[in-house]
């Protein structure tokens, strides 16, 4: 008895001296909520990080600090001389990457350790700022919440209503090595204040490429997404003398319904896509007076030339630029693999070849409340 | 090799030696001495004298010191002599010793040929031959009569010792149920329960512990339905007992439980009469304790602690909503301190982002580590709890009050912890009290300790391995040879009726099996109809 009793005092009590080793009491932490790379006009790299503050006494409630580092690993240790906290990266919600660091190459090779850490969060939101960061991480107001939280919000419900795109760390991390996709982001801006300004493409190395406004975002999360939040399109109606006025024709719809289907084919050389898309709208606005009960069929097919066309005009601009953010690659591999298996590694070059043809059919399935 | 097995030999001696501590062992050992001392015989048996001097000399030896003892001796009619009426005077009827016998043995207008038995008028009269039966019915309540010439005495009984009123149940409080809880009297137990259970199934076998105490236990149970085997568990280990007294039936629990070293409650003590008859239909043993005001029950289950009467009196969907709750209130009441302190020193990733920053904001200030912080708050908690025990009723609130109200507000304003840490207090006492049986509920305040601790010293996985541990102990529980998990594990679907879901009574056509009844069948088809039949 006396044997067991003593064996089991001893684990115990050897058990509870080291405990756990990485144990870390939330007040000692740092939890850096926001990270940003960047890259000043002498080409050195540049890390900023926000983080909330949790003193009472403080008056700020969030600080943020930005260092000169050669990578994300060794800008943490810089942190750490400034920070009264340990830094943590377990509770990161926004990646900003600056404009011209997006511009340089292989600048995702910095994002190594986030993938290699366990402790990093993966589900932080990948964020292309047109400008420098430093801008974005000094914005701070008293009007606003702690900068972090404010951008977090303002990301995660233009994504709702599909004026951007929500990539996390993760995705992008698919996205890049994804042979048959490209990348995309999303993008803020500075204008008068920080916003949302729609999607940001990227190459296939995730240098910039290019970038959509948020209606076009829509039609591209259409195409990728299928329906997937609130899809809200507005559209100008063909008008003789639509210039001049001041209050011209448009038709706003929600997408209520959506189904594609993409007709995969390797003709000549070239893949062939035709897309089949079937919308069911409902008609939201429409600020000209149009006789719905007669001529529904031919509102419709207006809608379906409108949309057509935005889609030609889209699909135009990623081929010139060379990039395939809609992911026809992977209809490519699954249809036809052989042709695919030739061309894999230069997929955006064979896409930007490639003929697209998107065919959309509008049902329109509501007209609001009124006539 | 010759050494060798001499080595285990001798080592084996050790162990017995030792008496190895194991828990068969430990329940063997007990039998096994049990067994060999078997109640010695004190003294020789005395018979009664036919002369009353020398039985009242002999009473009077037994009986030093002894200021209420009363020894009425007086000339009757109906005997050859003198005849002697012994008593002890707090623990008899006066009413009935005056009334019933002593007032028709001294009135000369009887018939002078009836026997002395025949004139008093008590229900319940025994003879008694020798010194020690006379010795222990007297400290038992009864008087005794003693008559010259006569080898025999005549025992009567005329209990009426100080008694409680039935009043409503303390510790289990029911909306619907009846009102009527046991008191310390066993009989007045035994016909609240009988009550019932009109049925002459109903059997009890009584049993007296104790050496000194010589406490009455009746076994109660329903001979058709309850099984053999679990009747002869709890019959043989109550004999086994060699004891001075058992006061309570918390007592004889301890002292007849499957393991003395778990932390779970094995055996159900309750103080309502309708919560017994609903055992004992179920096919379980009721023990009835005299001189304490609860009853033992078993075989128990885990899940037999989370069923209260109330359970059966409610609609079924409204029982099943509370059930669940209780269930719910068992894991808050045993981990939710622990997670918090796991969350917030090893795992702050799973917090969601807008709770983190409350809970930092409030830790901010904080100048202890969660663990410190947490023990800090619990043990205050079970220190108000106890305090509010202990003290009468309206102080017992201002308790309540100054506790929850001052020391909470007072303690988060100081900064002492942080009021995310009141919060999770305050939660876990609420659910702790939720726990509709007693023994339960304390057991997992005991646990929740055990748990915080795992969480201080390894997060999560600390939590996790009390998880399995409480787990692994349990499903090896048993109580009175019964598993004490099931239904759950081993699996009884059948019993699932009654565990998480309540279904509605007329679906619960079958006793539970987990109670080992012989026979299942409880109620035919009983499925209300409405209006269309």
């Amino acid at each position: 008895m006396r044997k067991v009793l003593n064996i089991g005092l001893a684990l115990f009590l050897l058990l509870s001296l080291p405990g756990c080793m990485d144990r870390i009491d939330l007040e000692d932490a740092t939890l850096t909520l926001m990270i940003g790379l960047d890259v000043n006009e002498k080409n050195e790299l540049l890390f900023y990080a926000s983080s909330p503050v949790f003193s009472r006494e403080a008056q700020v409630k969030s600080e943020e600090n930005g260092v000169k580092a050669h990578s994300l690993r060794e800008s943490r240790q810089r942190f750490d001389e400034m920070v009264s906290g340990v830094t943590l990266s377990g509770k990161v919600q926004l990646f900003v990457v600056g404009r011209r660091l997006l511009q340089t190459t292989d600048w995702f090779q910095l994002m190594d350790v986030v993938y290699r850490d366990a402790r990093f969060s993966v589900n932080a939101r990948m964020i292309a700022y047109d400008g420098p960061v430093h801008e974005l991480f000094h914005m701070q107001t008293k009007a606003k919440p702690r900068v972090a939280l404010h951008l977090l919000k303002l990301v995660d419900t233009a994504n709702r209503r599909n004026i951007t795109v929500k990539t996390s760390v993760q995705e992008l991390h698919r996205q890049i090595y994804e042979k048959g996709l490209t990348p995309s982001i999303t993008k803020l801006n500075k204008v008068k204040e920080v916003q949302v300004e729609g999607t940001a493409l990227l190459t296939e190395k995730g240098g910039f490429a290019t970038a959509l406004t948020g209606r076009e975002t829509a039609f591209l999360q259409m195409l990728l997404q299928g329906k997937r939040g609130e899809i809200s399109i507005s559209l100008p109606y063909p008008d003789s003398d639509g210039a001049e006025k001041t209050i011209q024709r448009r038709i706003s719809f929600f997408v209520k319904g959506l189904s594609k289907k993409v007709k995969t084919s390797f003709v000549d050389g070239r893949f062939h896509f035709n897309v089949d898309m079937k919308l069911r709208v409902s008609i939201s606005e429409r600020i000209f007076p149009f006789d719905m009960d007669e001529d529904y069929k031919k509102m419709g097919t207006v809608l379906e030339k409108e949309i057509q066309a935005e889609y030609q005009d889209l699909l135009l601009k990623c081929q010139k630029l060379k990039i395939d953010p809609f992911g026809f690659g992977l209809h490519a591999r699954a249809y036809e693999y052989d042709e695919w298996k030739k061309v894999q590694n230069e997929w955006t070059q064979a896409f930007s070849q490639a003929k697209v043809n998107i065919v959309t059919h509008v049902d329109i399935k509501g007209n609001g409340n009124i006539k | 090799m010759g050494k060798n097995t001499h080595d285990n030999e001798s080592k084996s001696k050790y162990r017995e030696d030792r008496g190895y501590m194991s828990l068969k062992g430990w329940l063997g050992r007990k039998r096994a001495l049990a067994m060999l001392g078997k109640r010695p015989i004190t003294g020789s048996i005395q018979p009664i004298s036919d002369r009353l001097d020398e039985n009242i000399a002999m009473l009077q030896t037994i009986f030093t010191l002894t200021p209420d003892l009363i020894i009425r001796t007086f000339e009757s009619n109906f005997a050859e002599g003198r005849v002697a009426l012994v008593y002890l005077s707090g623990l008899v009827d006066k009413n009935s010793i005056n009334n019933n016998m002593l007032r028709p043995l001294l009135n000369p207008t009887s018939n002078a040929d009836t026997s002395i038995v025949d004139l008093l008028s008590v229900g319940a009269i025994s003879n008694a031959y020798d010194m020690e039966t006379v010795e222990a019915e007297i400290l038992q309540g009864s008087s005794v009569l003693l008559i010259e010439g006569r080898t025999e005495a005549c025992v009567v009984e005329t209990h009426g010792w100080p008694q409680r009123a039935v009043e409503d149940p303390q510790m289990e409080a029911s909306l619907k149920g009846a009102h009527q809880g046991f008191v310390e009297t066993d009989i007045q137990n035994i016909a609240l329960i009988r009550r019932y259970l009109p049925n002459r199934e109903l059997k009890i076998k009584q049993l007296r512990v104790g050496e000194r105490g010589k406490t009455k236990l009746s076994i109660m149970y329903m001979e058709d339905i309850a099984s053999p085997d679990v009747l002869k568990e709890m019959e043989d280990r109550i004999k086994l007992l060699n004891i001075d007294a058992v006061i309570n039936t918390g007592e004889l629990a301890e002292l007849i439980e499957d393991n003395p070293f778990s932390p779970f409650p094995q055996l159900v003590t309750t103080e309502r009469p309708d919560s017994v008859a609903s055992h004992l239909l179920q096919g379980r043993i009721a023990v009835v304790v005299d001189r304490s005001p609860s009853v033992l029950v078993g075989p128990a289950t885990f899940a037999s602690f989370f069923q209260t009467v109330d359970d059966y009196s409610t609609r079924w969907p409204v029982a099943t909503f509370i059930r669940l709750l209780r269930y719910l209130a068992f894991l808050v009441a045993t981990f939710l301190p622990a997670v918090y302190i796991a969350l917030v020193s090893f795992n702050y990733e799973v917090i969601p982002i807008d709770l983190i920053l409350s809970v930092g904001e409030s830790r901010e200030r904080v100048p202890f580590p969660p663990l410190l912080e947490a023990m800090l708050m619990e043990l205050t908690l079970e220190m108000l709890r106890e305090a509010g025990v202990r003290l009468p009723a309206p102080i017992g609130q201002t308790v309540g009050i100054v506790g929850g109200i001052v020391i909470g507000q007072a303690v988060v304003q100081a900064g002492v912890v942080s009021n995310i840490m009141v919060i999770v207090v305050a939660f876990t006492a609420i659910a702790s009290f939720i726990i509709p049986n007693y023994d339960m509920a304390s057991a997992l305040r005991l646990l929740r300790f055990v748990m915080m601790g795992l969480a201080g010293m390894f997060g999560i996985v600390g939590i996790v391995i009390g998880l399995m541990t409480m787990m692994g102990h349990m499903i090896s529980l048993e109580s009175l040879g019964v598993p004490y998990g099931s239904p759950l594990a081993p699996t009884r679907y059948s019993d699932w009726k009654d565990l998480f879901v309540r279904v509605p009574l007329w679906n619960m056509k079958n006793r539970p099996v987990s109670a080992r009844a012989r026979q299942l069948k409880r109620q035919g088809e009983n499925r209300p109809e409405g209006d269309g039949k």
